[in-house]
């Protein structure tokens, strides 16, 4: 009888193991422990409203840097995000304003207003193409928004250390051809922190011209208890040329601010805070 | 587009935001109109020009409802540069390539027609200077390009090209002299020398080709070709000679001997270079056409053109050929060269 359930046991252990090798990356493309991980990123706390004051500094290949100031506020409207933006600095296009509206729904475009102070006029503006540069630097539109989960597959690659830090190193691949198309890459690496669920290195792979994306942040603190990236910095590299680069960093940063509602409007794009 | 090669014309303001004044755009708007005056050529003309200047009366444009009369440059110095910042963030990449990141060089692209590179050789100078005046005290105008390069690397190929057959043809002659050790005959061994040289040349001409890279490395390989039948030709034809005294026995022999050798080698040679006539490129097509030509006519030379001039260059050998035949005879040397 022992001897039997034993032996039935083995029996059970042996095609256990033989049944991933029956269908090789079918169901085994996502793994659970993986999915878990990204969406704890994704729940993440990011605070109900935030502003801060955002220096870009875009250095192209010669290292030759252009500097410009954004005074941002950002406010979540249920799942979707509003961001409303002003240019500081420089003294050309100070004023010019960014309205957007990011919407969770992924058969919604976002909607996107801008406004020029030399002509005193807001225009809506497409933005189908979420692949694009932000605001001229190395983030894309998509950088800029939260991933959706359910857009990928992921896989654990192992675990490591970064600055002391404890990691897991996660392989994302885009489910569909649009999704590529809509973030433009086609494979991100990323290296989530286990204490508190932020990504603190990626390394994403371009769709065209076979280019490099390394994000780094150089700053993490919690802020009102939240966890903030305060610097960031994404390269572009062809092989090992850097093509361009662009530094983030974000002062006065502050969140839950009892922003109106009516904020987020053309209205307050056209006429200024 | 009008035109397969381009010309660009690269404006340098040496100031960061330079582009920014609408003085420089208004005359990055003018400048087609001031090249298309500097080209006249009946072969030449402008086709397609783009520049940051078109972009920028397009943006502003798109933001005046896309009424047709704002296709213009603004006036005021910000909306440039806030319409700029505005077409930067809208994710194209189209900027990169008509401006630098600092915004202090433009690039303007324009298309012209695919002509012989020295045609646009000409223009190119004038054209600077033209555009260096027009700009004069805002910014740096270069003309480069596609053709412009073509044209300079054309020039420059050419002057090096006839100064290496300059060379060529100074050391060969100096190692003919040498070789034969009679410095009147070696001169004369460089007409069979160049004869297939300048027939291909003229073959080149004759079947109106294009005088490119291709055809002009002819020449030198030709020349090798022609100075190694040419070598072989006098080496033994002096040696004979030595022997016989007699010009014509001694090109019989030659031409029995080595020339059989002579004969096979071009034909081997000759054969090998019309191969490239099979090629689909029209330039190999000419190379080997041109290059299997002059081996024949470097043979040629020295098979119909080398004896004539060696009978002519010994003509006193001639007469003692006559001697010797009177010698034969029992006549006394002196008699016969009196007689």
């Amino acid at each position: 009888m022992n001897m039997i359930k034993t032996l039935a046991g083995g029996a059970m252990v042996a095609l256990l193991g033989a049944l991933p090798m029956a269908f090789p990356g079918a169901a085994w493309a996502d793994d659970a422990k993986a999915r878990e991980i990204m969406q704890k990123v994704e729940d993440r706390d990011e605070g109900d409203n935030m502003i801060s004051e955002m220096q870009m500094t875009l250095i192209d290949k010669s290292g030759s840097k252009r500097i410009r100031r954004i005074k941002s506020f950002t406010k979540f409207f249920g799942e979707d995000r509003y961001r409303l933006m002003f240019f500081l600095h420089p003294a050309d296009v100070k004023d010019t304003g960014f309205l957007t509206y990011d919407y969770d729904a992924p058969e919604k475009s976002d909607d996107q207003w801008l406004y020029l102070p030399a002509l005193r006029k807001s225009k809506r503006i497409a933005t189908e193409d979420k692949s694009g540069s932000f605001m001229g630097s190395d983030f894309t539109y998509y950088d800029m928004t939260r991933r959706v989960t359910s857009d990928y597959d992921y896989k654990l690659l192992k675990e490591d250390t970064v600055n002391g830090a404890k990691v897991w190193i996660i392989e994302s691949i885009p489910r569909r051809k649009e999704i590529v198309d809509e973030s433009g890459y086609t494979k991100s690496v990323v290296f989530v922190r286990q204490d508190n669920y932020m990504v603190i290195r990626g390394v994403h792979w371009l769709k065209d011209g076979g280019r490099l994306r390394y994000q780094e942040v150089m700053d993490l603190k919690q802020i009102e208890g939240i966890w903030t990236a305060l610097e960031i910095h994404m390269t572009t590299k062809a092989g090992k040329v850097v093509t361009h680069k662009t530094e983030l960093k974000f002062d006065d940063v502050k969140f839950n601010q009892n922003l109106a509602d009516d904020m987020f409007t053309v209205r307050v794009l056209e006429k200024g805070l | 587009m009008r035109g397969a090669s381009n010309l660009e014309i690269v404006i340098d303001t040496a100031k960061v935001n330079g582009l920014y004044e609408p003085e420089i755009l208004d005359l990055l708007e003018a400048t087609p109109a001031v090249i298309e005056k500097n080209i006249n050529h009946p072969a030449l003309y402008i086709g397609k020009t783009l520049s940051l200047a078109d972009m920028v009366k397009e943006i502003n444009q798109a933001l005046h409802a896309n009424d047709p009369e704002y296709y213009r440059i603004p006036r005021d110095k910000a909306l440039i540069a806030q319409e700029l910042l505005l077409f930067e963030n809208s994710g194209s990449d189209d900027l990169e390539d008509m401006v630098d990141s600092q915004f202090s060089k433009a690039r303007i692209m324009v298309k012209i027609p695919w002509q012989d590179a020295y045609i646009y050789g000409e223009f190119l100078k004038p054209l600077e200077r033209a555009l260096n005046e027009m700009y004069a005290g805002k910014a740096q105008v270069t003309v480069t390009g596609l053709s412009p390069m073509f044209s300079s690397t054309l020039a420059a190929t050419i002057l090096s090209a006839a100064q290496s057959y300059l060379i060529a043809v100074v050391a060969i002659t100096l190692m003919m002299i040498l070789l034969i050790g009679d410095f009147k005959l070696g001169l004369i061994a460089m007409i069979p020398n160049l004869t297939p040289i300048v027939m291909a040349l003229a073959m080149i001409k004759i079947l109106g080709m294009p005088l490119d890279m291709f055809t002009m490395l002819t020449g030198s390989i030709a020349l090798g070709l022609a100075v190694d039948d040419t070598i072989h030709f006098m080496h033994n034809f002096r040696r004979y000679h030595h022997e016989e005294g007699d010009v014509p026995e001694a090109v019989r022999q030659t031409l029995l001997g080595t020339g059989r050798a002579m004969l096979a080698t071009t034909i081997v040679l000759s054969t090998g270079f019309f191969i490239f006539m099979f090629a689909e490129m029209h330039n190999l097509i000419n190379f080997g056409l041109i290059t299997g030509f002059a081996i024949i006519m470097a043979l040629l030379a020295d098979f119909l053109l080398a004896p004539a001039l060696m009978a002519l260059a010994h003509p006193k050998v001639m007469e003692d050929d006559g001697t010797d035949w009177r010698a034969e005879n029992g006549l006394p040397k002196e008699v016969a060269q009196d007689a």
